[in-house]
């Protein structure tokens, strides 16, 4: 991935290095981690929380840890996943503490909003991303992690293995499930979804 | 390579992540299968339509707001450091304090206990009879006696032998008559 940015005068600084200045106390290094990360870590985590303003707290914590877990550290990992597994860990405790509140406000008992199609002709206006991220956010946990770091992180199985802490074979066989539920799901936009696949931007926004 | 072979590596397939021998065998079946080519088709547009959704971009400042976050997280964590730096002195000045008192002072004598026999070994301790007796010069007079049935009772200064009759199990407060009888008996 963008292990190679370039650093103040225009050398490029691997992760790696970063985090070795991280953890002999330079700030600015820290400042460049976090630029660096920072979108990425919205679109992982925002995808799988789904509301901006609480990914943004997630992933702000995600580097107040980092920081202060900056010796813990090991270097045969890339740096990257060590960053996306802290993110990923912050998410599901996020996800549970939803579930929990939602157990306990009786909320469970409502009938849970799937997937629903929505009209044709409101597709043509709102474009075909709300409907590929709904699609994505109905997806069950584990499929949507693998196919969100597989298909819009597009990080290669093995690191998506090393984060998700399952056998490659697992990661394989979960985004090849998530590809084909979303083709199911996304079975009457087949046209549109064509379209967007052929590179015409659409704006999405998350709650 | 069936259908169903196929369509467990389709994904594989399109993220190029298939051994030479098995990426061969599934190109040749997809020249001839029109359904997993469709379903090949239907899964490259997935991927491209995810891979071409906006980008999400953090809110302006959000650098900013992080850094502050860590310094002020520091300052806190640098607080609470000192704090139990003192809290730690301070229980360690206690327990030698309180060591040094120990020693100086020595440890509090224990309490006097009050070695309370039963009432059963104190009649053990009395001379003679190991039972409840009436010592002989125990007089009658002693025995609490209520006022009204005093006119019946041993006249005063009498002395009285010792005797099983007397024998508080038995009686709780010798008649007239008990007393008569027992002194006719001995006399």
């Amino acid at each position: 991935m963008n292990n190679g940015a370039k650093g103040k005068n225009g050398i490029k600084v691997s992760d790696k290095e970063i985090m070795e200045l991280i953890q002999s106390g330079d700030e600015k290094a820290f400042t460049e981690l976090v630029t660096r990360y920072q979108d990425r870590l919205l679109n992982f985590v925002g995808r799988i929380v789904t509301d901006q303003e609480t990914a943004e707290e997630l992933i702000q914590e995600t580097f107040l840890r980092i920081f202060n877990q900056k010796n813990s550290y090991a270097p045969e990992y890339a740096v990257s996943t060590w960053i996306y597994t802290i993110a990923l860990n912050l998410a599901r405790s996020e996800l549970r503490k939803r579930k929990l509140r939602r157990f306990l406000s009786l909320d469970f008992l409502k009938e849970e909003s799937d997937f629903e199609i929505p009209d044709k002709t409101n597709v043509a206006g709102e474009g075909m991303a709300p409907i590929l991220q709904k699609a994505i956010d109905s997806l069950p946990e584990d499929y949507k992690r693998a196919f969100i770091l597989c298909d819009v992180q597009r990080l290669p199985y093995q690191q998506i293995a090393e984060i998700l802490r399952v056998p490659v074979g697992t990661v394989k066989s979960r985004i090849n499930r998530a590809r084909a539920m979303l083709r199911d799901k996304l079975k009457p936009y087949k046209e549109i979804y064509y379209e967007l696949s052929r590179g015409i931007p659409q704006i999405i926004s998350i709650h | 390579m069936n259908c169903r072979g196929v369509s467990r590596r389709l994904s594989a397939f399109i993220d190029n992540d298939l051994s030479p021998g098995i990426r061969e065998a599934v190109e040749e079946h997809l020249r001839h299968c029109v359904p997993c080519k469709r379903q090949l088709t239907e899964f490259e547009a997935i991927v491209t339509a995810a891979q071409n959704l906006a980008p999400l971009s953090v809110s302006g400042g959000f650098c900013e707001r992080v850094i502050k976050a860590v310094n002020s997280r520091q300052e806190t964590l640098e607080v609470l450091s000192a704090l139990r730096y003192r809290l730690s002195l301070a229980g360690v000045a206690f327990m030698v304090t309180s060591a040094a008192i120990f020693f100086l002072i020595g440890p509090p004598s224990p309490e006097p206990t009050m070695n309370i026999s039963t009432t059963q070994d104190s009649y053990k301790n009395l001379p003679g009879n190991t039972d409840f007796y009436i010592h002989p010069e125990t007089r009658i007079s002693s025995f609490p006696v209520p006022e009204r049935t005093q006119g019946n009772l041993l006249v005063e200064e009498e002395l009285v032998p010792a005797d099983s009759s007397f024998r508080t199990d038995e009686f709780i407060l010798p008649t007239m008559e008990n007393v008569r009888e027992s002194v006719n008996d001995k006399f």
